[in-house]
């Protein structure tokens, strides 16, 4: 077991530094000469001092605490956490993109222009959209740029459609980006086979729905099988078809978002294409388009005019740019690394072999747990732990158990309409072996709950740190370091 | 641990144990997604293992264990015909309280 570490501002001492500079060679001014009084802070800003052993040290010790993929299996549903190949840094790092600037005139980086452009008609044709843009870079933010664009499609057409519709198993950034873009969001209830009850999609649709905002396979792992009506549907009534692309990863090469009917896509480059998901980002959420929609795309867009790589700023009813720059674009590169080094091919294995673990695991489970849809899954699937409830463990116990065998849990109480769900995705780059041993720590955890509930019921017991004080953490979080509090931090943390 | 009941909850617990309804029980719940969300209900169930029981004025009152950890001194019990029982921690910071169905 790894020690609780010290924060970097607790092994600061006074006046230590981690480099030292030669004298310096020019004169020194007092910042009192040269700054009005209230710009000048009246006391040190409270920086940590250290050597840089101990920096090393301090960072590497925590790094060792992360769990990440390459440390052990991450079945977090709907999040698609796999391998990201080490090809693809090697290729973020190579000098001609890595030491080039965003303010270059576009002669000078072509090639990095080219990725750009050659990624866009790559993500076109895996969505079957007409047009991409690289900008968003995440996929709550694609959804919102498609929104704004559906906003202004409806504009142009004279219309100010106000409703998005969204399924009650969506994410919650979906209604979230609804909302920021300033329309009303309607939830559609799903049916009890946990796809979208097409009898209360009808009674909703309207003359005033702007769009419908939806995930397929959902976030049950379900195929919404009536998609072709679900469109049909939509459209007649003037609206638009929204595909949230966070569990593209089952459907690669086999379908598209275009070919079941959807007008606008956004997918997560940190889950289908194998960029970091990092500690929170850099992310990538490109938006893809069907030709009606192209007018409205983001600017500057990159275009190929005469085999010569341009940024096309004159676009007049473009929504403007919505992230500076070209998006992130060394997170671009390791996805276009990835599609590239896959092929056509090697992306449809992706997503059969995704599906084929996922309903594997599903198999080798739903004996030990409720299974309330129990039928073939895509890419991931839902377990309810009602069983165990009423054996008094829920959930959340069980998902801090699994800490104790090395496993990040599967996303948990989500989606919303299962009860004391889990959400398990084991995405296509873990050996059977793996999903093997998984499931039989699964089977464990359900059959402590019979007989030994106590220890799940107190996990984790080999983690740096217990089980958390939840209640505490809600009510009094200290979200900002003092050195009074820091005293404090073992009557905090008890 | 101890829970506030207010009269008005204490009658209508009181009126549905007497209807024959099964043990009350506090129950926790937690909607997930990007972060984590509890919400306190009371329910008519079937026991649980590692239930706890509380007794108040001749009414038993139960909650598992997972429950038990949420609820702290401060938790309190009211009910209104327009709003059902609310379980929250104080009926001054009402933002708090939960609404039960
Ligand atoms: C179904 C679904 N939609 C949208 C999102 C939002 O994507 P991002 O986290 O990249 O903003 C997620 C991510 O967690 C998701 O699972």
């Amino acid at each position: 077991m790894v020690d609780y570490n010290n924060l970097i501002f607790e092994i600061s001492r006074q006046g230590r530094v981690g480099s030292s500079l030669p004298a310096s060679d020019v004169e020194h001014v007092d910042i009192n000469d040269k700054l009005p009084k209230h710009l000048i802070r009246d006391l040190p800003a409270e920086l940590p001092e250290v050597s840089e052993l101990q920096l090393v040290r301090h960072y590497t010790a925590l790094s060792n605490k992360n769990h990440g993929i390459d440390n052990g299996f991450y079945p977090l549903g709907s999040c698609t956490m796999k391998y990201n190949p080490k090809i693809n840094e090697d290729v973020a790092r190579l000098e001609g993109f890595s030491r080039i600037h965003p303010y270059q005139p576009t002669e000078t980086v072509q090639g990095a222009l080219e990725v750009l452009y050659e990624l866009q008609e790559e993500l076109a044709a895996i969505t079957g959209m007409d047009a991409v843009t690289l900008q968003p870079s995440a996929g709550a933010q694609g959804e919102w740029t498609g929104l704004m664009m559906v906003k202004a499609y409806h504009k142009q057409k004279g219309e100010a459609r106000t409703k998005v519709l969204v399924p009650d198993s969506a994410h919650g950034t979906n209604p979230a980006s609804a909302s920021v873009a300033g329309f009303d969001t309607i939830t559609i209830p799903s049916n009890e086979h946990g796809l979208v009850d097409l009898g209360e999609l009808k009674k909703h649709v309207d003359d005033n729905t702007a769009a419908l905002m939806l995930t397929n396979p959902n976030t049950l792992g379900l195929f919404e099988k009536e998609i072709v009506e679900i469109a049909k549907v939509v459209h007649e009534a003037g609206g638009l078809l929204y595909y949230d692309g966070a569990n593209a990863n089952a459907i690669l090469g086999k379908t598209t978002p275009g070919q079941m009917g959807f007008d606008i896509v956004h997918l997560n480059l940190h889950k289908t294409f194998t960029t970091p998901h990092g500690g929170g980002g850099p992310g990538a959420g490109p938006v893809g388009v069907k030709k009606k929609l192209i007018p409205f795309l983001p600017v500057p867009r990159v275009e190929k005019v005469n085999e010569v790589y341009v940024l096309d700023f004159n676009q007049p009813l473009s929504i403007g740019r919505v992230k500076g720059y070209h998006g992130n674009f060394g997170i671009l590169l390791r996805a276009y690394t990835y599609i590239r080094t896959m092929g056509a091919e090697g992306l449809r294995q992706v997503s059969e072999s995704a599906v084929l673990h996922a309903n594997y695991l599903r198999k080798k489970l739903e004996p030990y747990f409720d299974a309330p849809y129990s039928q073939i899954c895509k890419h991931e699937f839902v377990l309810s732990g009602s069983r165990q409830k009423s054996l008094g463990v829920r959930t959340l116990d069980m998902a801090k158990r699994l800490l104790d065998f090395g496993y990040h849990p599967p996303t948990i109480y989500f989606p919303l309409n299962v009860e004391e769900c889990l959400m398990i995705e084991p995405t296509e780059t873990e050996s059977k072996e793996t999903l093997d041993a998984f499931a039989d720590v699964m089977i464990q955890i359900a059959k402590e709950v019979e007989d030994n509930p106590v220890v799940v019921l107190d996990a984790p017991h080999t983690t740096v740190i217990g089980r958390l004080d939840e209640v505490q953490a809600a009510r009094q979080p200290i979200l900002r370091y003092t050195k009074e509090k820091a005293v404090n931090r073992e009557t905090v943390m008890s | 641990m101890m829970i506030k009941m207010t009269e008005s909850a204490m009658n209508k617990l009181k009126e549905m144990v007497v209807n024959g309804e099964q043990t009350p029980r506090i129950d926790a719940e937690i909607a997930g997604g990007c972060g984590m969300t509890v919400k306190f209900s009371i329910v008519f169930d079937e026991p649980r293992r590692n239930d706890s029981i509380i007794e108040m004025d001749g009414i038993q009152i139960r909650l598992d264990r997972f429950t038990k950890r949420f609820i702290d001194e401060g938790t309190q019990i009211d009910y209104s015909d327009e709003h059902g029982f609310l379980v929250g921690e104080s009926f001054v910071s009402s933002a708090c309280a939960i609404e039960i169905d």
